[in-house]
C-alpha cells in the first residue's frame, strides 16, 4: 500500500517538474523519498548520538581533571607540610 | 581551422562542444545564459578548477571567439585532455574512481548550494590516472527540496556495472558498450543471489528500485493518488543519500581477486633478462629520439614498457590490453606513482565501434586514436595467429595510428605461439620475418632492425614516408 501510495505521488510530481533534460526517472524519486527519509532520520541519529558522545566525552573529562586537580592540591600541601 | 561541432553533444540546449585540432571550445546558447551567469558570479567554476574537480577552463574575450560560435552568449575554451576515453574501455578501478571523484564533486558543491543536473559516466575523463569531470554547464544552483535527479542515471552508469564485478564477477565493459546509457537497475536486480538482498545497500539501491521502476510504468496512467506533504527531498536527505553512496562504492573490491593470464605476464613471459635489457635499451633510444608528446602502447599488460617509456621522456602514454587484470593492475601503479600513463581496455579485433546517435556520439577507437609513437611489443601475434587476422591488414591498422614506432615480430618457433598452436593446425603459410619486413618496407622506413631474442624476436623501428 505504502509503495502504491508513492508510485502515485511521484508520478504527480513529475508531470509538474519536468524541466530537466534527462529523465529523473520515477522508481528512483519514488526511492529517494522512502529511503531519503531513512537516511536523514540517520544522520540526526547520529548527529544527536554524536553530541551525546560528545557530552560525555566531556563530563568525564571534566571529572578526571577535577580529580586530578584535587591531587595536585593535596601533593602540593604534603609537599609543603614536608 | 574552424572549429566543428562534437557529435556527441546534443543532449543539452544550454550548450555544445566544438573542436578542432588543437581547441576544444563549449558555447552557451541563449538559452543557458541565465543559468550560467547565476553559476559564473559565484566563482564556483574557479573554485573547483582549483581543487582539481574539473578541466582547467576560460571565458574567451570576443575577439578569440572563433567567427562560427559568434552568436552564442558565452564561449568557453576548455584545456584539450591526451585521450578521450569511454566507460566501457575502462578497468574496475577507473570506474570506481570515475564514480566517487562524481560523488565527491557533487557534495563538494551541495555545501555550496549546487548541484550536478546528470551524472553520465561520459562527463568523466582522465589525465592519466587521475578523474576529472568536464561538464560545466551540468553545474546547476541547488533549489531547496530538490530531488536528486541523476540517481537513475548514476546509479546506471556507476554503480551497476561496479556491483556487475563486485557481486558477480562480471566485467562492465561488454555490456556498457552494448547499452551506452549504462546497465539498467532491472537486469542487474534479477541477477542478484538472494543472500547478497539481504544487504541494505543492495536491497534498497537495487531490488527497490528496480521495483519502483515497474510499479511506476504499471501506474503510469493512474495518477490519482495525490499526497503533496511528500513533494520534496529535505537537504539533510539529499546529502545523507550522497554520503551513503559515497561510503558504500569506496567499500566495493571486485569479488574475485585472481589474477587472470596476463596479470604475472612480467614474471613469466617467455625470454631472459638479458632479453629484456635489449627491449628496453631499444625503447630508450627510440623514446629519447621520437620524443612524443602521445605514445600508444598496444598490448601494454601491466605497463612495464610505459613506465619506462614515461621514464625516458614520453609526456604521455595511452596503452591498451584486452585483459582486464593487467589494465587494472597497471592504472593502480600509474595511479601510485601518479604517472601520466593511461591503460585501457581493447579487444584489439574488436575495438569501440562508432556508436550511438547517428552512430557518431561515441568515436570509435580508430577516429580518437592518433598518436606520434606507437609500440606494438609482442602484440601482433596475438592479432595475425591467435585471431586469424591477415598479416598486411594487421601491420596496415597498427602503423596507421601513428607516424612512427616500434613493432615486435614473434618467429613461429617462440613458445608463446607454440602454445596457441599447440590444438590448431598451422595455416598461417604467410606468417614468417620475411614477410613481415617485407610488407613493412612496403609502406614504411625500416629506420632499426634489432633482433631480441635467439629464437629469433626481432624488433622494427619503422617510420611512415608519407
Amino acid at each position: 500500500m505504502l509503495i502504491r501510495l508513492l508510485a502515485g505521488t511521484a508520478i504527480l510530481l513529475l508531470s509538474e517538474a519536468s524541466y530537466a533534460y534527462i529523465d529523473p526517472g520515477t522508481g528512483s524519486i519514488m526511492l529517494q523519498m522512502l529511503i531519503g527519509g531513512v537516511t536523514a532520520a540517520f544522520a540526526l541519529i547520529s548527529l544527536q548520538f554524536q553530541r551525546i558522545k560528545i557530552f560525555f566525552r566531556n563530563f568525564i573529562y571534566k571529572i578526571k581533571n577535577y580529580n586530578k586537580k584535587a591531587d595536585d592540591k593535596e601533593e602540593k600541601t604534603n609537599a609543603a607540610e614536608t | 581551422m574552424l572549429p566543428k561541432l562534437n557529435s556527441g553533444s546534443f543532449r543539452d540546449p544550454a550548450g555544445h562542444i566544438y573542436e578542432n585540432d588543437n581547441s576544444i571550445y563549449r558555447s552557451i546558447s541563449q538559452h543557458g545564459k541565465k543559468a550560467f551567469e547565476e553559476i559564473h558570479q559565484t566563482n564556483i567554476i574557479n573554485d573547483a578548477i582549483k581543487e582539481k574537480f574539473i578541466v582547467a577552463t576560460k571565458i574567451l574575450s570576443e575577439d578569440k571567439i572563433p567567427e562560427n560560435l559568434k552568436n552564442s552568449a558565452y564561449v568557453l575554451e576548455h584545456n584539450k585532455l591526451p585521450y578521450i576515453s569511454y566507460p566501457y574501455e575502462w578497468s574496475f578501478y577507473q570506474l570506481k574512481d570515475a564514480a566517487l571523484h562524481h560523488l565527491d564533486f557533487q557534495i563538494y558543491l551541495f555545501e555550496k548550494g549546487f548541484t550536478l543536473k546528470d551524472a553520465s559516466a561520459y562527463n568523466m575523463q582522465f589525465i592519466g590516472a587521475r578523474p576529472i569531470f568536464i561538464d560545466i554547464l551540468s553545474i546547476k544552483k541547488y533549489s531547496a527540496g530538490e530531488f536528486w535527479t541523476s540517481h537513475k542515471q548514476f546509479c546506471e552508469n556507476f554503480l551497476n556495472p561496479l556491483l556487475l564485478k563486485s557481486l558477480l564477477d562480471l566485467n562492465h565493459n561488454s555490456w556498457f558498450r552494448g547499452a551506452l546509457d549504462g546497465i539498467p537497475t532491472a537486469d542487474l536486480a534479477k541477477l542478484i543471489p538472494f543472500r547478497k538482498k539481504l544487504s541494505w545497500n543492495i536491497f534498497s539501491q537495487v531490488i527497490l528500485h528496480a521495483r519502483f521502476d515497474r510499479l511506476a510504468v504499471k501506474n503510469q496512467e493512474k495518477p490519482s493518488i495525490k499526497n503533496k506533504k511528500t513533494k520534496s527531498l529535505p537537504k539533510l536527505a539529499y546529502i545523507g543519500l550522497l554520503k551513503q553512496m559515497r561510503n558504500w562504492i569506496a567499500k566495493l573490491k571486485p569479488l574475485n581477486k585472481e589474477k587472470t593470464l596476463w596479470a604475472d605476464y612480467t614474471n613469466t613471459n617467455t625470454y631472459s633478462s638479458e632479453e629484456t635489457k635489449a627491449k628496453f635499451d631499444l625503447l630508450a633510444e627510440f623514446i629519447q629520439a621520437t620524443k612524443p608528446n602521445k605514445l600508444l602502447d598496444l598490448g601494454c599488460n601491466n605497463g612495464e614498457f610505459s613506465f619506462a617509456a614515461i621514464k625516458n621522456g614520453a609526456q604521455s602514454v595511452v596503452g591498451f590490453d584486452f585483459d582486464q587484470s593487467s589494465i587494472a593492475d597497471a592504472y593502480l601503479k600509474a595511479k601510485k606513482h601518479q604517472a601520466p600513463f593511461l591503460p585501457l581496455y581493447l579487444d584489439a579485433a574488436n575495438p569501440s565501434p562508432n556508436q550511438g546517435w547517428i552512430q557518431q556520439e561515441r568515436k570509435g577507437f580508430n577516429e580518437r586514436t592518433k598518436a606520434c609513437a606507437l609500440i606494438a611489443l609482442a602484440f601482433i601475434h596475438h592479432l595475425a595467429i591467435a585471431k586469424n587476422t591477415p598479416l598486411e591488414q594487421t601491420i596496415d591498422w597498427i602503423i596507421s595510428l601513428a607516424p612512427t614506432g616500434l613493432i615486435e615480430f614473434i618467429p613461429k618457433n617462440d613458445p608463446t605461439i607454440c602454445k596457441m598452436l599447440r590444438l590448431r593446425q598451422d595455416i598461417f603459410i604467410d606468417y614468417n620475418i620475411e614477410n613481415f619486413e617485407n610488407i613493412l618496407k612496403s609502406k614504411a622506413k625500416i629506420i632499426k632492425k634489432t633482433q631480441i631474442t635467439k629464437n629469433g624476436r626481432v624488433v622494427f623501428w619503422f617510420k611512415k614516408t608519407v
